[in-house]
């Protein structure tokens, strides 16, 4: 009878502690580090890319390689999954040019009022999602802008609501319907304020 | 680029801290222990106190330890803007029964405003303080410069290091004193050991008093700030 309890105890103990370790961390990596796959890919880049950088990001149980480097002026962040296949590719944007787009940011801008008060756009991004095939003219598509079919927007934002001031990393089709929005933690400042 | 700018500016403290060790009658140099405890009620309030002992580590040209005085700090701390904050701090310094020294009742009204250029954070500090001792009272205005940027990646992690850079002008006026200006320079390293604690040390150089006669006073500072 006491032995149940205590396989019982431990299960839900091990339940809190797993739900405890959702932690989201990222780490700077050489290519080594990096799966096989990507590895190759990564060089077979176009020549002309600058200050390449490589991380291991750990969210919760995901894991997930990114390559940011700058390419003909552009900020690009490259994601592959931990089998080395690409999962997209990051490029930011500028809020004068999501601006020029004006049906998709007056959704967005709604969106975001509904939420508060005040908004500030910290960063945007255009997300293009690998379709599964053709890694290569993918990405050259991506990089030399002849890149065609649908692409995301991905903008981390401050707002300020009535009662406080959160900072949100959400998603939006090419239409502004919103598709992930999500609290992120600010980093911390205590440690300098004083 | 970050880590060369870094670095630079290490390469300077240490090129001030070396010109300060030869003017050596006006040096002196001290060591400050502090513990932090920082809490977020929300994002609009924060709570900060703070446990400070500073101690003589080098003082008339020889090597001696000699507690000085023992600080107990707090500040409230309030969001006014995407990138401000607003401080209200009150500090009690213990003196008299250390080392025969004037204690002091200080309060400090504090405006920062903290933005990002790439992994490094910029931030600007403007103090106004008033400070209670039981014979003056002295006002002074500081500005801060700090930056800072995480070691591994582009965000702190627990188990990551990070560097703090800071250059500060401090400015001191009362009635029947003389107007004195300091300047200081900090370099600290830091580490996250887990998510709740961070444990920094560094060295700080002050120039005191440079338009009347500079001291020259070199600090070693360690801290563990907590979050609660």
């Amino acid at each position: 009878m006491k032995k149940r309890y205590l396989i019982l105890g431990l299960f839900f103990f091990c339940v809190i502690l797993n739900a405890q370790s959702k932690d989201e961390r990222e780490e700077r990596v050489k290519l080594k580090d990096f799966p096989v796959k990507a590895q190759d890919v990564i060089r077979q880049l176009p020549n002309g890319y600058k200050r390449m950088r490589l991380y291991k990001e750990t969210d919760g149980e995901k894991v997930s390689y990114e390559a940011k480097f700058k390419f003909k002026k552009q900020l690009v962040s490259l994601e592959f999954n931990t089998l080395g296949g690409i999962e997209d590719i990051e490029i930011e944007m500028t809020k004068k040019a999501l601006k020029k787009q004006r049906e998709l940011f007056k959704k967005i801008e709604n969106f975001l009022k509904s939420k508060g008060k005040k908004y500030k756009l910290i960063r945007i991004q255009e997300q293009y999602i690998f379709p599964g095939i053709d890694a290569l003219p993918f990405l050259l598509s991506v990089l030399n802008k002849t890149y065609a079919e649908a692409i995301n927007y991905e903008l981390i934002v401050q707002v300020k609501t009535d009662k406080d001031w959160i900072f949100l990393e959400t998603l939006f089709n090419e239409s502004g319907e919103l598709l992930i929005s999500r609290y992120i933690k600010p980093s911390s400042y205590g440690h300098i304020l004083y | 680029m970050g880590i060369y700018y870094t670095k630079k500016i290490f390469g300077f403290i240490l090129l001030l801290i070396s010109i300060s060790l030869k003017a050596q009658s006006n040096f002196s140099g001290l060591g400050e222990t502090g513990l932090t405890f920082n809490k977020s009620f929300s994002e609009n309030y924060k709570a900060n106190f703070s446990l400070k002992s500073r101690y003589f580590l080098y003082q008339d040209a020889s090597f001696s330890y000699d507690t000085r005085q023992l600080d107990l700090a707090h500040f409230s701390t309030f969001k006014i803007g995407f990138n401000y904050s607003a401080s209200l701090g009150f500090q009690y310094r213990e003196r008299s029964v250390i080392d025969n020294g004037p204690d002091e009742i200080r309060l400090t009204q504090q405006v920062n405003y903290k933005s990002n250029i790439a992994t490094l954070r910029v931030g600007h500090r403007f103090r106004l303080e008033e400070r209670f001792f039981e014979k003056l009272t002295v006002f002074r205005l500081r500005y801060r410069l700090a930056i800072d940027r995480p070691l591994q990646g582009q965000k702190l992690d627990t188990g990551e290091g990070y560097l703090i850079g800071t250059a500060e002008t401090v400015s001191s006026f009362g009635q029947n004193i003389n107007t004195t200006h300091d300047i200081r320079f900090s370099a600290l390293l830091g580490w996250q050991i887990s998510k709740t604690t961070k444990l920094q040390g560094g060295l700080e150089y002050r120039m005191e008093a440079y338009n009347v006669q500079s001291q020259h006073v070199l600090f070693l500072l360690t801290s563990a700030i907590i979050q609660l």
